[in-house]
């Protein structure tokens, strides 16, 4: 793994070390937002997720999953109203054409096989609606995608050699979703509007935007 | 709060240090590292040809790009050539040639990992990358071959390829060669010759007249060779000299273009025109026994062929050895060599035997060998007779008078010589024509020839051989009375009776008695004779068949005393040596002339054709206006009046050889003539599908039959053709046809056995596919935005038209018009440009032809659109007039040698002629006159009948005695006012400058109505009217009134009715009208296409004509508008309604300036700017309604074989032709033509 995936690897930890920082309360045990603990002073908490990523409307990538990692801080304002965490996600969607004519090679058409590996690492500010024990939460922030486009193919008899593309992106997440009071956290359900303009030789002028849709857990601190 | 500020502190220390490291990311692409392990071949030429090449290495990976777009693309592993050093060795430029991979043109091409392949081409140095065009050749030098992956990592192979030049020829030596006799080496100089790692270029000879094969040489060395730079592995030389060797015989005698092909994927070929002739061996013809006189120097004289001389300096002839004494010579009767300059070939040598050399007396016979001179000389050996004579006596002379028609005079002496000859010492002096003596020299025979100087007494001398002579003073007398100069014909076969003409002179008339006598003998035998009391000097007798073979003296009898003797004066012939194959049509009518192609080998130009009846009754009558076309094809014509029955052919060449075709030609009488079919409808069918057809003529009958014969592209019979007839009149026949293959005969055969041949019918498969395009000949002008039309002098001559046009730019049309002959197959022959031009330059003009009238409607002058409309006539051989009669006056000074002269005459119609104003017509049949050797001079008169119109005749002949026809030049001018209209050629005027108008020229192209508005590229097209068939129309349609850079488009319409008069002669026309109704779109360079039940079998109504006007350009030439609209042809030239947009789907035609034609049910657009540049793409619509149709796809076979756009159209029959046009961009031009059948 080379420099440019430590990276991101090193600004999850930055902001991971500051979410665990000691002097919050947690949200365990609370049964419900309507009841904030005495003297809140908000709380850490650690999330994880897994969505089913929709590029379609986007590009030609197909479904594939979407793993994320979240770490941040519920501010004790309003009933812990707004949040801010960061994340890292990866998924790995691919594209893929048959029979594209051209007569510079054998048989006179090829195929090929292009997959992106999208390293995602953001900041979200959430805004919570605390309605008891359900919390329904709206959240935006930047994106940044490191992308490494693997491409290969096949004409006629003749391999077309693996290529490898990398780049980074900037785009934008804004996650829906609504949180459940569960045990030490909360269990959520969650809809993410993830995109960001690409560039690359392999890819073309486009996007690499997708529709999320998944599930997770947050365990408050 | 004090927690929230420590986490933003602590959370804003991080974050300058983290989102730098995030944003700072370059996209980077990563391919496998490539290597180049080898170029194959290594050594190329980069102009004239592609060459393939094909590098070997590892990991060449293409990247597929653009995948998240809807245009996926594949990009290929870049290539460079790298000059390293250029020929001479010094460094190359180093800058890197990019080759281009666009899939347009496939000059790259991925195989594999292992290997790319790319072509060095012409032009490949591009300007224009993107577009892939704009280019100029690779420059010679050794190159680095260099791949470049999609990561930007080069893999260079350095100095792995070398681009070498073409050769350059300069001269083949010696020049002229004989190869007849043994192997032949020549010298072959230039530069560039290379040699290949000892691979040698190789020499061919190919002919210079585009017949024949090449023939290949054998490359043995080279010389003065210099090393160029090479790739590894690969020697390259350089050099200036070959010497190349020819077995004996491989090099037939011709002229020849030779070429020189470098070795190996270096295999350009030299472009020089050089030549070299091979010469045949020398001929002997006729040596016999040569008479050398004791006591003087005798210069002798060998007849024959082929002696060569060189004009060196120093001048070179042949020599002739006898005996182991070699003699120089001097030569006569030579003509040059063409393309073996300074050489000539003779066909008399004469040298010289001293006195005394011999012995005093005897009769030696020896050997001589000639030989002629330079490299590669061949020889000639025959026996040669010496009689050595010494000087004879002469005692007496008997008869001591005789008339001027000459005779035998009988010579008494000692001495006399059989191979002497006796002269009256007239003015000027008269040489016997033969001369014989008596064994013991006593007595000898003389016989002279007239017409003699009359007076006298004039002294004769005996000459045994000059220096060895006597003379006896007044000896002989010559008192008046008629010659005779020559028979017309002087060969004639013996198989028929024929008729000939005898030319005389000083006759006393009537002539009395013509009679014949076979040489040397006094057996004469009469002849039945007709005179002309206006030509008294000239008798027809008419020649019986059966005659032996062998040479006839003549003797001619007339109201004086004296009769005229002319020895040898004709030659009958029995054995047919030439072959006649056909005569097509071999049929013809009484009442109508015929025009008839004679097909066979061994023509001689130019031969004489008879028709003689098969049964023998009667005499052979002359065919009129043969035509030499080559040793295998005649055109002449059978004049109407023959009597009905079967006739043999005879075609006698000049020297008397002939041939004969029994039963070639078939007289039908003129109420029953054979079938003659003007045109088949529809002309293109479906492969294997029976369909309805109306075939158009004259002369069918009931129980006439049809029989299809078909053939592939290959020429090869095809079957599955037929016909069968449900209708029949006199002028049509309805039938269903079915036609296989390509190309299709169409025989009509009546009951009587009479049939016609028509070609051609086209087929196609059931997508209409066309038979795909071939290049044909080249115009001898690049053209662009031409006139074309395709138009017939008779029902076999084709021929196609290109017009006007401009080479390109703008505001330099041409005024030019040139045509070429199509062949029955379609091929076109070789363009020429005609006599006749445009009255003015001009481009984009629109063409329509109404019978033989071709229209030229509107255009563009150079600076603006015109009004202008010409109309020129397509002339018509068969209206040609001909010479009527001839005779010859005798002079003894003034006028032509002897020889064969030909004689053709011209009309000049006057200023008021409808057709022709000005003009002049096709000249007569070519009239040959042979003129004999006479003491003196003889001028030919020639007669011809009056012509309604005419203003003068213009008189042409042949150069010289002996031309070939088609070689006469203007002669004189003679007004038509000349009673009596004749000729007397009297030899002071050198023919020179102007020549007969050829078979397929026009008339004068007259203005006639102008256009209402200024129009440049209208849609030109021609209507008849579906009520009265005598009223035609002819439509432009759009155009544009302003410039070609700034043009106006327009969308009115205007129409000429034109009346046809009767026999389609005559032509009158009115004046423009505008048409109601007018294009829904404004629009120019368009096509408009007329569709008929003739031509679309989807107009089901015969009369009904539907005008589509298509798609065509607006703001610029390269500029669309899709637009296809129609409408229907009213009575008196209006439409029926509105036009209509025809499209049912898609935007109609894909590119401007296309060519465009409507047959067999389809819309056809060939070229066209693509892109702005020309294309070789063509679409088609079909029709689905006689006013619909539908989306324009990619038509079958349809591809140009270059690229066209602004080219000129025309269909003959079967065959669609495209000429010129521009090559490239809008202000290029090219004089490339190529055709399909459709």
């Amino acid at each position: 793994m080379n420099l440019l995936f430590l990276r991101p690897l090193l600004v999850c930890a930055s902001i991971t070390s500051v979410g665990l920082c000691p002097t919050a309360h947690a949200d365990r045990g609370m049964p419900s937002t309507a009841m904030p603990p005495p003297n809140d002073r908000g709380a850490p908490l650690i999330g994880i997720k897994l969505q089913a990523l929709l590029p379609q409307a986007f590009s030609p990538l197909r479904t594939h999953i979407l793993a994320e990692l979240e770490a941040g801080y519920l501010l004790p304002f309003g009933r812990r109203v707004l949040g801010i965490t960061g994340s890292f996600a990866f998924s790995m969607p691919a594209t893929s054409g048959t029979d594209l004519a051209d007569s510079r090679v054998p048989g006179g058409s090829y195929n090929y096989s292009s997959t992106e590996q999208h390293y995602l690492i953001g900041v979200t500010l959430w805004a919570n609606m605390p309605l008891g024990r359900v919390v329904p939460y709206l959240g935006i922030g930047p994106r940044i995608y490191a992308v490494r486009t693997l491409s290969n193919g096949q004409a006629g008899d003749a391999q077309i050699l693996e290529t490898l593309e990398t780049s980074t992106e900037v785009g934008v997440g804004v996650p829906v979703g609504v949180n459940v009071l569960l045990g030490p956290g909360r269990v959520f359900g969650e809809f993410q509007l993830l995109w960001a303009g690409i560039n690359q030789k392999s890819t073309g002028a486009g996007s690499i935007g997708s529709l999320t849709i998944g599930a997770g857990y947050r365990f408050v601190l | 709060m004090r927690h929230m500020k420590s986490l933003i502190s602590r959370f804003a220390l991080i974050l300058p240090i983290a989102l730098p490291l995030l944003i700072s990311c370059k996209s980077e692409i990563i391919s496998p590292t490539a290597t180049v392990e080898s170029v194959t071949p290594q050594v190329v030429c980069a102009v004239q040809q592609v060459t393939p090449i094909v590098i070997r290495g590892n990991n060449f990976t293409p990247l597929p790009t653009e995948t998240l777009t809807d245009n996926p693309v594949l990009e290929l592993p870049k290539l460079f050539l790298s000059q390293r050093t250029k020929l001479d060795g010094t460094p190359g430029t180093a800058s890197d040639v990019r080759i281009y991979d666009g899939a347009d043109q496939n000059h790259v091409r991925f195989v594999g990992p292992t290997q790319l392949d790319f072509d060095v081409y012409p032009g490949m140095v591009l300007s224009d990358f993107d577009a892939g065009s704009g280019g100029v050749d690779l420059p010679t030098g050794l190159y680095d071959v260099i791949v470049q992956n999609p990561d930007q990592v080069r893999a260079p192979k350095e100095s792995a390829l070398a681009v070498v030049p073409p050769p350059v020829l300069t001269a083949v030596t010696p020049n002229p060669s004989c190869n007849e006799q043994a192997e032949s080496s020549f010298t072959v100089t230039g530069s560039n010759f290379l040699r290949i790692s000892g691979d040698l270029p190789v020499v061919a000879f190919a002919p210079s007249d585009g017949s024949g094969v090449s023939s290949k040489l054998t490359t043995v060395s080279a010389q003065n060779c210099t090393t160029l730079p090479s790739p590894a592995g690969v020697m390259i030389e350089s050099c200036t000299e070959l010497t190349v060797t020819a077995a004996k015989g491989s090099v037939p005698p011709a002229s020849y273009r030779a070429t020189v092909t470098n070795p190996g994927a270096a295999s350009c070929v030299s472009q020089e025109d050089v030549r070299i002739v091979t010469i045949p061996a020398p001929v002997v013809t006729t040596v016999g026994t040569l008479a050398v006189c004791s006591v003087a120097n005798t210069t002798l004289q060998i007849t024959g062929q082929n002696f060569l001389q060189l004009a060196g300096p120093p001048i070179l002839n042949p020599t002739i050895v006898i005996s182991g004494k070699t003699f120089p010579t001097t030569l006569d009767g030579c003509s040059p060599i063409p393309d073996a300059p300074g050489a000539q070939l003779c066909t008399t040598v004469n040298f010289t035997i001293p006195a005394n050399m011999l012995p005093p007396s005897g009769t030696l016979s020896l050997q001589a060998v000639i030989t002629n001179p330079g490299g590669n000389a061949c020889s000639t050996t025959m026996a040669i007779n010496i009689d050595v004579v010494g000087p004879p006596t002469i005692s007496a002379v008997a008869p001591k008078t005789i008339c001027a028609g000459g005779g035998p005079v009988t010579i008494t002496g000692t001495n006399l010589y059989s191979g002497g000859a006796a002269i009256i010492n007239s003015t000027p002096a008269v040489t016997s024509r033969t001369y014989s003596s008596a064994s013991n020299g006593t007595t000898a025979t003389a016989v002279f020839a007239g017409p003699l100087p009359v007076g006298g007494p004039y002294s004769l001398t005996v000459r045994n051989q000059l220096g060895c002579e006597a003379t006896l003073a007044g000896a002989i007398s010559v008192s008046n009375g008629p010659a005779i100069l020559f028979v017309d014909p002087p060969a004639i076969p013996n198989v028929t009776t024929i008729q000939a003409t005898v030319y005389a002179t000083s006759i006393s008339p009537p002539v009395k008695a013509v009679s014949i006598a076979p040489t040397g003998t006094m057996n004469f035998t009469s002849l039945a004779v007709a005179t002309n009391p206006a030509f008294p000097n000239r008798a027809l007798i008419t020649i019986p068949a059966g005659l032996p073979a062998g040479s006839y003296d003549m003797k001619l009898d007339d109201q004086t005393m004296c009769s005229a003797f002319l020895p040898n004066a004709l030659k009958i012939v029995a054995t047919a040596t030439l072959t006649v194959t056909k005569m097509d049509p071999g049929f013809g009518s009484a009442a109508q002339d015929t025009a008839a192609i004679i097909t066979g080998a061994g023509f001689v130009s130019t031969p004489r054709a008879y028709l003689s009846p098969t049964a023998g009754a009667g005499q052979a009558q002359a065919m009129a206006a043969v035509t030499f076309q080559s040793a295998t094809s005649l055109s002449a014509v059978a004049r109407a009046g023959l009597p009905a029955g079967q006739y043999d052919l005879i075609v006698v060449n000049p020297d008397g050889a002939y041939g004969i075709k029994k039963n070639a030609f078939t007289v039908t009488t003129a109420a029953a003539p054979p079938p003659v079919v003007t045109s088949i409808a529809p002309s293109s069918f479906v492969t294997g599908t029976s369909t309805p057809t109306t075939i158009s003529g004259s002369g069918f009958r009931t129980g006439a039959t049809l029989t299809v014969s078909c053939q592939d592209a290959a020429g090869v019979a095809v079957v599955g053709g037929a016909g069968t007839v449900t209708a029949v009149t006199a002028t049509s026949i309805s039938a269903n046809l079915t036609a296989t293959g390509l190309l299709c005969v169409v025989r009509v055969t009546n009951q009587d056995g009479t049939f016609f041949d028509y070609s051609a019918i086209g087929v196609t498969n059931s997508s209409l596919n066309l038979s795909g395009f071939k290049n044909a000949t080249n115009m001898t002008v690049a053209r662009r935005a031409l006139g074309a039309a395709a138009g017939r002098p008779t029902p076999v001559a084709r021929f196609v038209y290109a017009i006007g046009g401009d080479t390109g730019a703008d505001n330099k049309p041409l005024a030019s018009v040139e045509a070429a002959p199509t062949a029955i197959d379609g091929t076109l022959g070789t363009w020429f440009t005609l006599p006749t031009a445009m009255p003015k330059p001009l481009s984009f003009q629109g063409i329509g032809i109404i019978g033989r009238f071709l229209y030229a409607v509107g255009g563009f002058d150079g600076a603006a659109a015109v009004r202008d409309v010409y109309r020129a006539e397509i002339l018509n051989p068969l209206a040609a007039i001909q010479v009527s009669d001839a005779d010859v006056r005798f002079n003894a000074t003034v006028g032509l040698g002897p020889g064969i002269y030909t004689y053709r005459v011209a009309t000049v119609m006057g200023a008021a002629d409808a057709n022709n104003p000005g003009g002049e017509t096709l000249a007569s049949d070519p009239f040959p006159i042979q003129l004999p050797t006479v003491a003196g001079k003889l001028q030919p008169v020639i007669y011809w009948n009056a012509v309604v119109g005419a203003q003068s005749y213009r008189i042409y002949r042949s150069p010289k005695a002996n031309d070939p026809a088609g070689k006469e030049l203007l002669v004189g001018t003679v007004p038509a006012a000349t009673v009596p209209l004749r000729f007397t050629d009297d030899g002071t005027v050198t023919p020179a400058g102007a020549a007969p108008l050829p078979l397929g020229a026009t008339g004068v192209w007259r203005p006639i109505a102008s256009l209402v508005t200024a129009r440049a590229g209208a849609g030109v097209a021609v209507a008849q009217d579906p009520v009265d068939p005598t009223k035609w129309y002819v439509y432009a349609a759009g155009g544009n009134s302003g410039t070609i850079a700034a043009p106006t488009s327009l969308s009115s319409v205007e129409f000429l009715p034109i009346t046809v008069g009767a026999n389609g002669t005559t032509q009158t026309f009115t004046t423009w009208t505008p048409s109601t109704f007018g294009l829904s779109r404004a629009r120019w360079a368009l096509a408009a296409l007329p569709a008929t039940a003739a031509t679309n079998s989807i107009v089901t109504s015969k009369a009904d004509t539907y005008l589509f006007v298509a798609s065509g350009s607006t703001t610029s030439l390269t500029t669309l508008e899709g637009m296809v609209e129609s409408a229907k042809v009213a009575s008196g030239g209006q439409f029926t309604a509105a036009f209509v947009d025809a499209r049912t789907a898609g935007t109609g035609i894909k590119r401007p300036a296309y060519g465009g034609t409507l047959v067999n049910n389809q819309m056809m657009a060939f070229g066209g700017f693509a892109a702005g540049a020309a294309a070789t793409n063509s679409d088609s619509s079909s029709l689905s309604s006689p006013t619909q149709c539908g989306n324009f796809n990619a038509l079958g076979s349809g591809v140009l074989k270059q690229a066209r756009a602004l080219q000129g159209t025309a269909i003959e029959s079967a065959f669609i032709y495209q000429l010129g046009g521009a090559s490239m961009g809008p202000n290029t031009a090219q004089n490339t033509t190529e055709q399909t059948i459709w």
